[in-house]
């Protein structure tokens, strides 16, 4: 009996030891930022208000300069093989940053473009903006003959029917540039999924990929 | 699309489906209209195509009506659709023709969700025979009639047969069907109607 309250005595006195240890842990984080506030306030805080633009201007400053060199090998851009070619010693390291600009479903990303072509030059651009409209779309590869219009079904990405210019055609080497909430942003951009046809006349412009289409969420499902 | 961006896909879903769980949602879609943590709350579609397409999708014998929204295709080849939190949102692939053009057009629905039955729920009911009627921006009442109606597994998605060319306008109803894998959070199948222009 004696032994039980003893250990019973001895767990209210370590359990009072660790709230100690807590709240003094928490006091002292508490008081981190107080003493070091005056100090960090007009750089770390900063950001957290203005979080779209601050992270956004980096990589469109980032991204002309990586993917603007490998020229005659932009290729890797839609998959993850280039990073076998990167190992090489030359100049083709950068590959690995625009591997994958493109928003793939739920991993939605801000600020990327992508597009296909079809016949005769003409094309669809996507350009993922959640702010709103973006604007001054331009490319000295491509024209915008209409658009923008949203995605009927999720308002952050918007449509232009585009036209590439004589003797172009979409490449790892095709880039726009536009603003979003006057921001300017210059990318490469991705070529979209599913098979766009070029050269035949395909009735449907952007056939989708194969594994069907997902229209439901498993409400009514009885197995 | 990669083995790995599928896997974080699963991931992504599965997470999504427990946050629903907890939210007493039963289900989730993997293609959820949720924003990722890295994005701003989805912005309201205030500006939708405007152009040439169909308004209004009716379909009497199974009492399914909706307006038409046009969709893109996504990134990554699939197409996007509404979200399952909107079930009885119907809407038209713009990168099909424009229904009463020659083609199939591609229409798709939900069979259901956010815990409801979708526009699409009785689709599977359609016969040969049956009349599905689709509105335009210019004014035109298109009569399409059901040729027949098909139930295919998503790996073995017919696709020449429902995305390729055709001499006379068609169209396709897309939605889901058959057994629902838990685990995927997606249903197995497909069930695609098709339909002919008659009037």
């Amino acid at each position: 009996m004696k032994r039980t309250l003893g250990r019973l005595a001895g767990a209210v006195l370590a359990g009072a030891l660790l709230t100690l240890t807590v709240s003094t842990t928490a006091n002292a984080q508490e008081g981190l930022p107080t003493a070091t506030s005056e100090s960090a306030t007009p750089t770390s805080e900063a950001p957290s208000v203005t979080t779209s633009t601050t992270t956004a201007s980096p990589t469109t400053t980032e991204q002309p300069t990586q993917t603007g060199t490998p020229t005659s090998t932009g290729t890797p851009t839609k998959t993850g093989t280039p990073t076998k070619t990167g190992t090489s010693t030359t100049t083709t390291a950068p590959t690995t940053e625009p591997t994958d600009p493109i928003p793939h479903g739920d991993d939605y990303i801000d600020d990327v473009a992508y597009a296909w072509e079809f016949d005769e030059g003409q094309g669809l651009l996507a350009i993922a903006c959640a702010v709103g409209e973006p604007k001054n779309v331009v490319s000295n590869d491509f024209s915008v003959v209409s658009g923008p219009y949203q995605d009927g079904a999720d308002g952050r990405y918007w449509g232009y029917d585009i036209q590439f210019n004589e003797g172009k055609h979409l490449s790892d080497d095709t880039r726009v540039s536009w603003t979003c909430e006057g921001k300017p942003v210059t990318k490469p951009v991705g070529h979209g999924g599913g098979s766009a046809t070029v050269g035949g006349h395909s009735q449907v412009k952007v056939t989708p990929k194969a594994g069907g289409v997902e229209t439901g969420g498993g409400a009514t499902a009885r197995s | 699309m990669t083995v790995q961006s599928r896997r974080g896909g699963r991931v992504l879903a599965a997470a999504l489906a427990l946050s629903f769980a907890l939210a007493g949602c039963g289900s989730s879609n993997p293609q959820p209209a949720a924003p990722s943590s890295s994005a701003p709350a989805p912005v309201p579609v205030t500006k939708p195509f405007a152009g040439l397409r169909p308004t209004q999708l009716n379909i009497p014998k199974i009492g399914a009506q909706s307006s038409l929204a046009a969709v893109l295709p996504k990134a990554d080849g699939g197409i996007s659709v509404p979200s399952v939190h909107t079930p009885m949102q119907a809407a038209w692939y713009k990168m099909s023709p424009v229904p009463g053009e020659s083609g199939p057009s591609i229409v798709l629905g939900h069979v259901d969700g956010d815990k409801k039955p979708g526009v699409f729920f009785k689709l599977k009911e359609l016969a040969p025979g049956d009349e599905v009627d689709v509105d335009r921006s210019d004014g035109k009442k298109l009569k399409f009639v059901v040729d027949h109606v098909d139930q295919v597994p998503k790996d073995t998605f017919p696709t020449e047969a429902v995305y390729g060319n055709t001499d006379k306008p068609q169209l396709r109803l897309i939605t889901c069907g058959g057994a629902f894998d838990h685990a995927e959070h997606s249903y197995q199948d497909n069930i695609i109607v098709y339909a002919n222009l008659v009037a």
